[in-house]
């Protein structure tokens, strides 16, 4: 998921129209990758000062916490999920695609805009 | 029965991803060839590397690399100079990794996001071409293959 979130941010910093952005967005995320039924993968997302840097494990203070299976999660980052189906749809351990804890509502709003890759005409 | 990733192999892939349509729907705008790179574990005890040419929904050659043959890989945006095997992807995993994909145990995609197989290169471009990457998969297991147990 590392080199995902990294591509993304790095194609999104190359295009000006998302440069404002991504130089002002900040936040502390924890993204839990629910691999199997009873087991999450915990990785952080660190947004400050136009950095940004995904590392392993949880926070422990952080503005939002997110779960969703890193497939889904994917799906999502390339455009093919949009947010209303992350939040409706269950995913294969019969849970929401993605769930939250805290809240940083701006900022969960926001999230899509950094994550989600720009639609494309080929 | 033909071994994996021989170049006998490798000439039947050619044919398997030509002749499937799903694929040539969903890559219609994919240029970019790949290295495969088969990484030894059990019975296999040297690294396989396997070029692919893929250009707009279809391949265009599938060769196993000699020993001591290599590949360039491209920087992003940078073109090619007709030299063989310059790529902009690879796609590498242990033979047992690539075994449960082409058995359509564990999906190409999925073993990308839990670590068990890593792409190098352009991963915007990769991930707007997941359906792609399925089908290539899709196009592999049309293939009666021998593997290195």
């Amino acid at each position: 998921m590392k080199a995902v979130i990294d591509g993304i941010i790095a194609e999104k910093r190359d295009n000006p129209k998302h440069t404002k952005r991504i130089e002002s967005f900040e936040g502390r995320f924890n993204i839990g990758l629910h691999v199997e039924e009873d087991e999450i993968m915990w990785i952080n997302l660190i947004a400050n000062n136009g950095e940004y840097t995904v590392s392993r494990d949880a926070l422990d203070e952080y503005d939002l916490e997110l779960i969703a299976d890193p497939e889904d999660l994917m799906f999502f980052c390339n455009g093919q999920y949009s947010v209303t189906h992350m939040m409706m749809k269950k995913n294969r351990f019969g849970k929401r695609k993605l769930r939250f804890k805290g809240r940083a509502y701006g900022k969960l709003l926001a999230l899509p805009k950094i994550l989600v890759l720009d639609k494309v005409e080929h | 029965m033909v071994k994996f990733a021989s170049q006998e192999w490798a000439e039947l892939y050619i044919d398997a991803v030509n002749s499937n349509e799903d694929y040539a729907k969903a890559a219609d705008w994919w240029t970019g060839d790949f290295i495969f790179q088969i990484d030894p574990h059990g019975g296999l005890e040297k690294q396989i590397l396997m070029w692919v040419g893929l250009h707009k929904g279809k391949c265009t050659g599938c060769v196993r690399l000699k020993e001591g043959e290599t590949y360039k890989m491209l920087e992003k945006g940078e073109t090619p100079t007709g030299e063989p095997f310059e790529v902009e992807f690879v796609y590498a995993a242990r033979i047992d990794v690539w075994q449960q994909i082409l058995k359509k145990e564990l999906d190409p995609i999925r073993a990308l996001l839990s670590g068990q197989a890593k792409v190098t290169g352009d991963m915007p471009k990769v991930l707007r071409a997941t359906e792609a990457a399925k089908q290539l998969v899709v196009s592999a297991t049309t293939i009666d293959t021998e593997f290195y147990e």
